[in-house]
């Protein structure tokens, strides 16, 4: 496998390599997902380990029935990863990514390396034998499918989703703004989360927004001041390198979780320090301000047309700033009267 | 200073009401525009000459001429400082002012507002961009 070849040869040799690695595995686990509206298989290579890192989708787990719309191939390997043209970079750390010349990309990153041939809608994710990605444990799909999904009119953003039967809310923000902690305070105040770390906003003609992934979290100030959240938590391998617990909050209570609804308002999350949350209005600026920028950061190749996508959601939709007081049920309460 | 356009990619840009968003893709910086900001962003989007601009803005504003300059101009340096805007090559074609300002207002000042929060995480964990140059061409 050189990087000098041609990529398409490329792209097949991966394909034998993700063989090979199924081979060695003892044959492909398939599993399919409808997300999104899409059928979606994950053909599994590996073991427990890899199985725990696709345990955020059990929710949106389908019976296997026809030929899916995309594939993606999710390998363990021993010694060396697929050679490539990221081996050519010179790093001090993080990420390498790039374009495949015929459309799609490459990721590599923290032991584990993603590519996604666009024209065949062929996903991979190698990983290193034994490693538990402790900082990114949704890593093996979430660029395919922001790519993906985004050439689909649905795009895939970092905030988390809380609504009921009336519609949604998009809780949008910076990281570490408050969005995980408003989203578990919602829950708590009776509405139904339908994502945290990331949600699907399918801009149809009716704008949507969809679950993903159900695994939700809880910062050590969302624990203190929610204390029947901590009993919940996955444990020290979901803990995230920020401190984050990871708790899957419709093991524990099914109903939390909806996969989807028509998108209502957006909410800027932002921290109040005394106990009342209050709700003030937002411009459309200040809600693409607030959700666009990490979105487009986190889809490998997303551009111009995304941000015009997100743009066109954002200006038919209303937008405040919720600032977030330290009573959860406050928060709910506003949240609650934008639906 | 004549004409300029986005320094695209990897600037990425869209006005919503009367606001513009900008992202630099590259560096990490996101950027918002006032009112004022937004509309001199369109027409330099549009190809617009900056003297055409100065005297459009100066005209339908009731400002006077070297006001509305010293800010288009500081305004620009910054969109430049910032490697937002880039000088437009002679093969682009030249636009004619067509946006709208407030008339017997006086002319606000454009303010870009300057946002690095995700460039600070970008660098705690950096993604290297690598071209397609050890690609061979396609066969």
């Amino acid at each position: 496998m050189t990087p000098a070849g041609s990529s398409t040869v490329f792209s097949d040799e991966l394909a034998r390599a993700a063989d090979a690695a199924s081979y060695a595995a003892g044959g492909y686990e398939d599993r399919d997902y409808r997300i999104a509206g899409h059928r979606i298989r994950v053909r599994l290579a590996g073991p427990p380990t890899l199985q725990r890192l696709l345990s955020a989708l059990d929710h949106l787990r389908v019976a296997q029935a026809g030929e899916p719309e995309l594939v993606v191939a999710v390998c363990e390997i021993d010694g060396e990863m697929p050679h490539g043209p990221w081996q050519n970079a010179v790093l001090a750390g993080g990420a390498v990514r790039g374009d495949l010349p015929h459309g799609g990309f490459f990721l590599a990153h923290d032991g584990a390396l993603t590519v996604f041939d666009r024209a065949r809608a062929a996903g991979y994710y190698w990983q290193e034998r034994g490693l538990w990605n402790r900082r990114h444990p949704l890593y093996p799909l979430s660029p395919i499918l922001g790519d993906w999904l985004g050439a689909r009119g649905v795009y895939l953003v970092p905030a988390a989703a809380v609504g009921n039967e009336r519609g949604s809310v998009l809780l949008a923000g910076a990281p570490g703004s408050g969005k995980s902690h408003a989203m578990h305070a919602c829950v708590r105040g009776g509405l139904r989360y339908i994502g945290d770390d990331a949600c699907l906003l399918d801009a149809g003609e009716t704008t949507l927004l969809r679950s993903v992934y159900r695994t939700t979290h809880a910062s050590r100030r969302t624990l203190d001041l929610m204390q029947h959240l901590a009993p919940l938590s996955a444990g020290a391998d979901w803990t995230s390198a920020g401190g984050y617990e990871t708790i899957f909050l419709d093991d524990h209570a099914p109903a939390a979780l909806m996969t989807e609804a028509p998108l209502s308002a957006i909410g800027i999350v932002e921290q109040f320090s005394g106990p009342r949350s209050r709700v003030r209005a937002a411009t459309s600026g200040d809600a693409l301000a607030a959700l666009a920028p990490w979105a487009l950061r986190n889809v490998p190749g997303a551009g111009q047309p995304m941000l015009e996508q997100l743009a066109r959601v954002v200006g038919a939709t209303p937008a405040v700033h919720l600032e977030c007081g330290t009573d959860p049920a406050g928060i709910a309460t506003a949240v609650e009267g934008l639906l | 200073m004549s004409r300029f356009r986005p320094n695209s990619p990897p600037v990425v840009h869209e006005t919503v009401g009367d606001e513009t968003i900008i992202v630099n893709l590259d560096a990490g910086v996101y950027y918002a525009l006032n009112s004022s900001g937004s509309r001199l962003w369109i027409e330099l989007e549009r190809g617009v000459q900056v003297a055409e601009l100065v005297d459009d803005v100066a005209r339908q504003s009731g400002a006077s001429a070297d006001e509305v300059e010293a800010a288009v101009r500081a305004f620009i340096d910054t969109l430049v400082a910032e490697d937002l805007v880039v000088e437009a090559e002679n093969g682009d074609q030249p636009g004619a002012p067509s946006v709208t300002w407030p008339t017997g207002t006086g002319f606000t000042a454009p303010a870009l507002e300057r946002y690095t929060d995700m460039q600070e995480l970008l660098l705690l964990d950096p993604i290297h961009d690598i071209g397609v140059g050890g690609w061979a061409e396609e066969r």
